[in-house]
């Protein structure tokens, strides 16, 4: 990021020179928004090349019986833009106009529509992510707190070892074991307290049992996301919280009166905050990465199980919108990241 | 990031250790005894090298003394829970666990390995040429890394992994290019960077020293300590990520097995066989909470005033 | 009058990996309201653990015996919450970094506002006012506005002023001052100095001023503790330390620290050796392997802190079984107590200087830095002149210092000389060769061997990673020398510096500071240069062993025909070493010339002011002088109103 140091607003009163600082902010953070926007798009492109390469629809029509032949099966893909007769250039074509004139990011093989699926999908994904995020960093930074200021003692070491497991259980092995847990537990009070597969049941009306049921679906994958990613979090408040608890700053803040508690929470936490801030606006695109296959083990049918669907379905349209999207979150994680540290950093400003 | 290390049997000082506290020590300490006692120290990281090390030696005898062999099919004993016959039970198909296991975990391992070698190299040499050569060479590595960092890698890799068939070393191959190397060499690019502006960095270029040579001599061992432990937690990464492909299926497909695709293949009767589910289970976890423990030793041992505290 | 704070056998100790670290062994000292203490010693003596251990700042793992009565009440013993009440309020403290010392994400009015508020119960906007008056008090202009300003947007010298505009906020009975102005250019140093006694007399506070610079304890101190290996090893009133010293490490420190008010060259004093490993000490005297007039007795008990007699009838205090026998002027029984080293002469230095040939010529040298904009393609959008055309030349044998304040242009100046930059409007001319003809690497290479470079970190300057012969022989390497020959030199150059050859295959974390300078000196000495280029080489060292690097430079200069350039911000070095002077104040030489002249008769008015700023060595000169400051705008001086 090409911050400078900050430069004073010469000879003005103060609320003016916020005014400006709140405009500069404004521009730096849209010069970004764009320069991320033309990665995006790159990085999109490229994709579709790349699908064309690994991909083939036709693999959805072959085998059939009874067989198809190749004029059914070009006549069926051509006017869905999947045709290999037709040529690459032109196919690229054909989908990038329908992209930038029409919103339309295509269909897949069988003809359904991309644009549905993920209107319908990011929302599913959404919810899952969004509050798996929220969980992971309250928790991480309210434990990364708690031990350092205990730092060697039994609750730091106890906190240390927990996390240190935690951190290194593959997705995939905290899902299930949750899974079998839950199940368990079911069994155990023969109620169905947590649902193991959905992210919602059908006919459920009202606006407090549709809540519960939700909390009931949302609570296991939530779960399994959280186990395994706040302890990064921790760790990084942790060892940043003991940096700046031995600056010389705290000490001042002691020699001017301040007990030692009153110091870290006042001067050592503020500061440490900054580098969390953006490492935590990173970690979204790395939930999404997890979020596929906690969808798969969950069975919800977000933006991550798609994900999977389109690659062995052979969609390139939908796989190249999936890629998109996860471009997209990790532009929106960069920024976030910048805005924080202008925030709440003073000594970074944008010239 | 300092990765000056004081002789402790020379060093006196508390506070501020002063320049004229030391003096020049009459026994020479070998620097890998001093990293080995700092290691064994912590209690945890022996604990990770002496389960890793089991986890390796069962990778490497179990399939010796395997009464089946993992491709095997036994017909009499189909989705049966451990036994005296079947250690670790049998999957619906009648393979025995135990075998599968055993070879799922050196194939995990030769992934895993493999992989993280190959990104350490690569991400050394990268980031430590972009940070000294500066100028154009800089500007496009770190162009190419961040343009890297936006795409979905895992969406490719599970594309390209998809086609190939499952040949592993193919697998590994891309896991190095596609997804491996770009975090890590951001990561030491910026540590040479710091490097570069050392004075005895200058010191070798007002001396008539090549700038490769400066890279090769003075760059690379100081960040040697990073390296080795990029290179663990590389391991891990590698790891999780294969895992992750190969209980998708996009991974390493029958007849080869890995704890990622034992999972996979294990999920659909997890209640009842959870014994298919619990065996893999535990060998990944062993083998990924062990590799982080020594990754955080060694990091203690090489580097103590390292500020990172974790996976960050 | 009253102590205002009263210590008795203070001793902490700390747990190492090597083991127990005494770090005070056993301080005890009175403290009246209105004197000052001067706590004097070297890195490792112990001075700053004693100022943390009195406000009660260390360490949790730090054990803490004796006792420190501050205003009749015990301190040790009292909880962080008791003693965060008299912190800040009767007892406050000025730390060395001012760069490090402020929260960067407050502003400077609420880290001031918080100070008061700590321990009064005040109004925002009483709270506010007195602040602003705070602000003013230490001189820092438009108080008002800069309370809203964040600490990264000041000086380092208008930060020190905020540092003591806190300790001074609630009006403290004790202000202790560890290094407060070692980070800080020497004029503002003077003002900072100024500053503290300005404190002093506002408030009626006693103040422990803890420094390494002997001139600034004449300046300041009235009584003077000089400690060694964490005990005092000497305590009196000021006068009495610098001209009645009784304990030969205080008259080694004293040796060895250069003037700059004296013109005729005696050689500095080292004190061979290095101070002792804090960890479990035997019962001798510390400064025993180091003293040049030990004897067997001093080695059997630790001598205790005793009076003397000095026939002034003030209290003196020595730790020395022989200070009865030591006479004024650091001498015993009429020989001096350190030998005199015999000043190295030059055969060169008979021939005039327009006689010997030149081995560094710069014709108006100038560096412009571009200001940029810009994302990724960045565009220009002003300059910074670092250098302004500067001129001088440097004959066989001479060393030419280049003094000046950070941000004067001196160290860019050197590294555009090392850099070989080509010079669109003048040239570089090194042992004959500009560098404007420089067309092939080779041929660079080649002129590479006749000028090498010294930096000042002694730390920083060497690759923790290779050994001592692998460093020392990297230039032979460079410029293709063979592996017999080079390690023969290896050899042959350790000798030269003083090194024990022996200990070549080691790692420079196991010598000393100063040991580690020697390396570097010998690195660059190993492919017989014309011209040695010396960037601050002593300044990160301690007084004594400084003393022991310049001493080896000048050998070295006459020994080997050498050429120095040398760039320092300390005067009192550069009068010592150097032959000709160049002052540099922002990008330009204000005055150039021999140094006795510019030393004695200095014309502009930017270097009078420099030269007033530097404290000297002897409270009853330092005391008494008049002190002049630079005024940047009409660039004159003014005089200072004591």
């Amino acid at each position: 990021m090409n911050v400078y140091p900050a430069q004073r607003c010469v000879g003005d009163p103060a609320h003016l020179c916020k005014r400006e600082r709140i405009i500069t902010l404004i521009k730096y953070l849209v010069r970004r928004a764009l320069g991320w926007l033309l990665m995006i798009v790159v990085a999109t492109n490229i994709t579709y090349f790349l699908a064309w390469g690994f991909l083939d629809p036709r693999s959805n029509y072959v085998g059939r019986r009874p067989p198809l032949t190749e004029e059914q099966i070009v006549n069926t893909l051509a006017p869905r833009n999947l045709s290999d007769t037709v040529p690459l250039i032109e196919r690229w074509w054909t989908w990038l106009t329908g992209i930038l004139l029409r919103w339309d990011w295509g269909v897949s093989p069988t003809g359904g529509s991309v644009n549905e699926q993920v209107a319908y999908r990011m929302w599913v994904s959404a919810e899952l992510v969004l509050g798996a995020t929220i969980l992971t960093t309250v928790l991480g930074i309210a434990l990364g707190v708690y031990t350092a200021s205990r730092q060697y003692k039994l609750a730091d070491r106890i906190g240390q070892a927990t996390s240190i497991i935690t951190m290194n259980i593959p997705i995939v092995v905290a899902a299930f074991a949750i899974v079998l847990l839950a199940i368990g537990l079911n069994d155990a009070t023969g109620v169905r307290i947590f649902y193991v597969t959905g992210n919602a049941s059908r006919g459920v009306e009202g606006f407090f049992p549709v809540l519960i049921d939700v909390l009931q679906h949302l609570t296991l994958p939530t779960i399994a996301l959280v186990v395994i990613g706040y302890a990064g979090i921790h760790f990084l408040q942790r060892s940043l919280l003991l940096d700046n608890i031995g600056a010389d700053y705290v000490r001042t803040a002691r020699a001017k009166g301040l007990t030692k508690q009153q110091a870290i929470r006042k001067h050592a936490l503020r500061t440490s905050l900054i580098p969390v801030a953006t490492q935590v606006a990173f970690t979204i695109p790395a939930i999404f990465t997890g979020a596929v296959l906690t969808e798969t083990i969950f069975a919800w049918n977000g933006m991550g199980k798609y994900f999977i669907e389109t690659i062995t379905k052979n969609d390139i349209h939908g796989t190249v919108a999936v890629a998109a999207f996860g471009a997209v979150l990790t532009a929106i994680g960069a920024i976030l990241a910048d805005v924080a540290v202008v925030v709440l950093d003073p000594r970074v400003r944008v010239s | 990031m300092t990765s000056e290390m004081i002789d402790p049997t020379v060093e006196a000082s508390t506070a501020a250790p002063g320049p004229e506290t030391t003096r020049v020590a009459t026994r020479r300490l070998s620097k890998w005894t001093l990293y080995s006692r700092r290691y064994a120290r912590n209690r945890g990281a022996v604990a990770g090298l002496i389960i890793f090390a089991l986890l390796v030696l069962f990778a490497i005898i179990g399939p010796l003394i395997a009464r089946y062999d993992h491709v095997e099919l036994d017909f009499l004993a189909l989705s049966t829970g451990p036994t005296a016959e079947h250690w670790f039970g049998t999957n619906n198909a009648g393979n025995d666990l135990f075998a599968q296991v055993a070879v799922g975990l050196q194939r995990s391992l030769m992934i895993a390995v493999s992989v993280s070698v190959g990104v350490t190299i690569v991400s050394a040499l990268v980031g430590t040429a972009a940070a000294y050569f500066g100028g154009w060479t800089e500007r496009i590595t770190l162009l190419v890394i961040h343009f890297m960092m936006v795409i979905p890698s895992f969406l490719i890799l599970a594309m390209i992994s998809n086609k190939s068939g499952g040949d592993w070393r193919v697998i590994a191959l891309i896991m190095i290019f596609v997804i491996g190397w770009y975090f890590p060499a951001r990561v030491i690019w910026t540590l040479a960077l710091s490097l570069r502006e050392r004075e005895y960095v200058s010191a070798a270029r007002y001396m008539g020293v090549r700038g490769f040579r400066i890279v090769l001599r003075h760059l690379l061992p100081n960040i040697g300590s990073l390296l080795v432990i990029n290179f663990t937690l590389g391991v891990v990464n590698a790891v999780v990520a294969e895992t992750g492909l190969s209980f998708l299926g996009f991974g390493v497909k029958i007849p080869d097995v890995s704890l990622g695709a034992l999972i996979g293949a294990g999920s659909s009767s997890l209640i009842t066989s959870p014994w298919l589910f619990y065996f893999p289970a535990a060998a990944l976890t062993l083998l990924t909470v062990s590799m982080a423990l020594v990754a955080d030793g060694l990091r203690d041992a090489l580097d103590p005033t390292s500020a990172a505290g974790g996976r960050a | 009058m009253s102590n205002v704070l009263s210590v008795r056998d203070l001793a902490v100790s700390f747990a190492s990996e090597a083991g127990r670290v005494d770090a005070v062994r056993g301080v005890s000292f009175d403290l009246e309201a209105g004197r000052t203490l001067g706590i004097v010693g070297e890195s490792g003596s112990g001075k700053s653990v004693t100022s943390l251990a009195i406000m009660g700042l260390l360490d949790e793992n730090a054990k803490v015996t004796g006792s420190i009565m501050y205003e009749g009440k015990e301190l040790l013993g009292m909880t962080d919450k008791q003693l965060s009440v008299i912190r800040g309020n009767g007892m406050s403290m000025v730390f060395q970094d001012p760069l490090t010392s402020l929260t960067p994400v407050f502003t400077i009015g609420d880290q001031l506002i918080e100070a008061l508020t700590v321990h009064r119960s005040l109004s925002k906007k009483d709270a506010w006012n007195r602040s602003v008056e705070l602000l003013k008090l230490v001189g820092i202009t438009e108080p008002e506005r800069r309370m809203k300003s964040f600490p990264h947007e000041f000086s380092g010298g208008m930060r020190q002023r905020v540092v003591i505009a806190i300790a001074m906020a609630n009006d403290p009975k004790l202000i202790i001052c560890d290094e407060p102005t070692t980070a800080l250019d020497v004029t503002i140093q003077a003002q900072i100095l100024d500053l503290i006694e300005k404190a002093q007399q506002e408030t009626g506070a006693a103040v422990i001023m803890i420094t390494h610079d002997m001139g600034v304890v004449a300046r300041t101190a009235d009584d003077v503790m000089v400690m060694y290996a964490g005990k005092p090893v000497e305590q009196a009133p000021v006068h009495e330390l610098f001209h009645k010293t009784r304990m030969p490490y205080s008259i080694g420190l004293l040796g060895a620290i250069p003037r700059v008010d004296k013109a005729e060259k005696e050689p500095l004093t080292p004190i061979k050796g290095n101070p002792p490993l804090l960890i479990n000490l035997p019962d001798a005297c510390p400064f025993a392997d180091r003293c040049p007039i030990v004897m067997d007795a001093c080695r059997t008990r630790e001598p205790e802190l005793l009076p003397v007699a000095t026939g002034s009838g003030d209290l003196h205090r020595a730790a020395c079984i022989r200070a009865h026998e030591i006479e004024d002027g650091g001498l015993l029984g009429g020989i001096p107590v350190y030998p005199v080293r015999e000043v190295p002469e030059s055969p060169l230095a008979k021939l005039p200087r327009e006689e010997r040939p030149i081995t560094l010529e710069v014709k108006n040298l100038t560096k412009t830095f571009p200001l940029l904009k810009g994302a990724f393609l960045k565009r220009k959008v002003g300059e910074v002149h670092a250098i302004k055309g500067v001129s001088f030349d440097v004959r066989e044998g001479e060393t030419m210092a280049i003094v000046g304040e950070s941000g004067s242009g001196k160290t860019t100046t050197l590294l555009q000389i090392m850099d070989m930059v080509k010079q669109t409007d003048g040239d570089i001319v090194i042992a004959g060769t500009s560098v404007n003809d420089i067309h092939s690497h080779k041929v660079e290479r080649q002129l590479r061997r006749d000028i090498q470079i010294v930096f000042q970190d002694p730390m920083g300057a060497l690759d923790p990673r290779m050994t001592v012969a692998d460093i020392i022989s990297e230039p032979l390497f460079a410029i293709g020398t063979p592996k017999e020959e080079a390690h023969r030199r290896v050899d042959e150059l350790m000798d030269l510096v003083g090194l024990n050859p022996a200990h070549s295959d080691r790692f420079p974390q196991a010598f000393s500071g100063g040991q580690r300078q020697r390396i570097g000196i010998a690195r660059a000495l190993s492919t017989n240069p014309k011209i040695v280029v010396l960037d601050e080489p002593v300044s990160a060292l301690d007084v004594s062993i400084q003393a022991g690097v310049i001493n080896l430079l000048d050998e070295l200069k006459a020994k080997l025909g050498l050429s120095y350039l040398f760039v320092a911000h300390d005067l009192s070095v550069v009068r010592h070493i150097a032959d000709r002077v160049a002052v540099m104040y922002l990008g330009d030489f204000v005055e150039h010339g021999d140094v006795d002249d510019v030393f004695e008769n200095p014309q502009h008015p930017y270097t009078k002011a420099l030269l007033s700023a530097i404290p000297v060595p002897d409270p009853d000169i330092e005391r008494t002088r008049q002190r002049v400051v630079f005024d940047a705008e009409t660039m004159s001086t003014r005089a200072v109103t004591a």
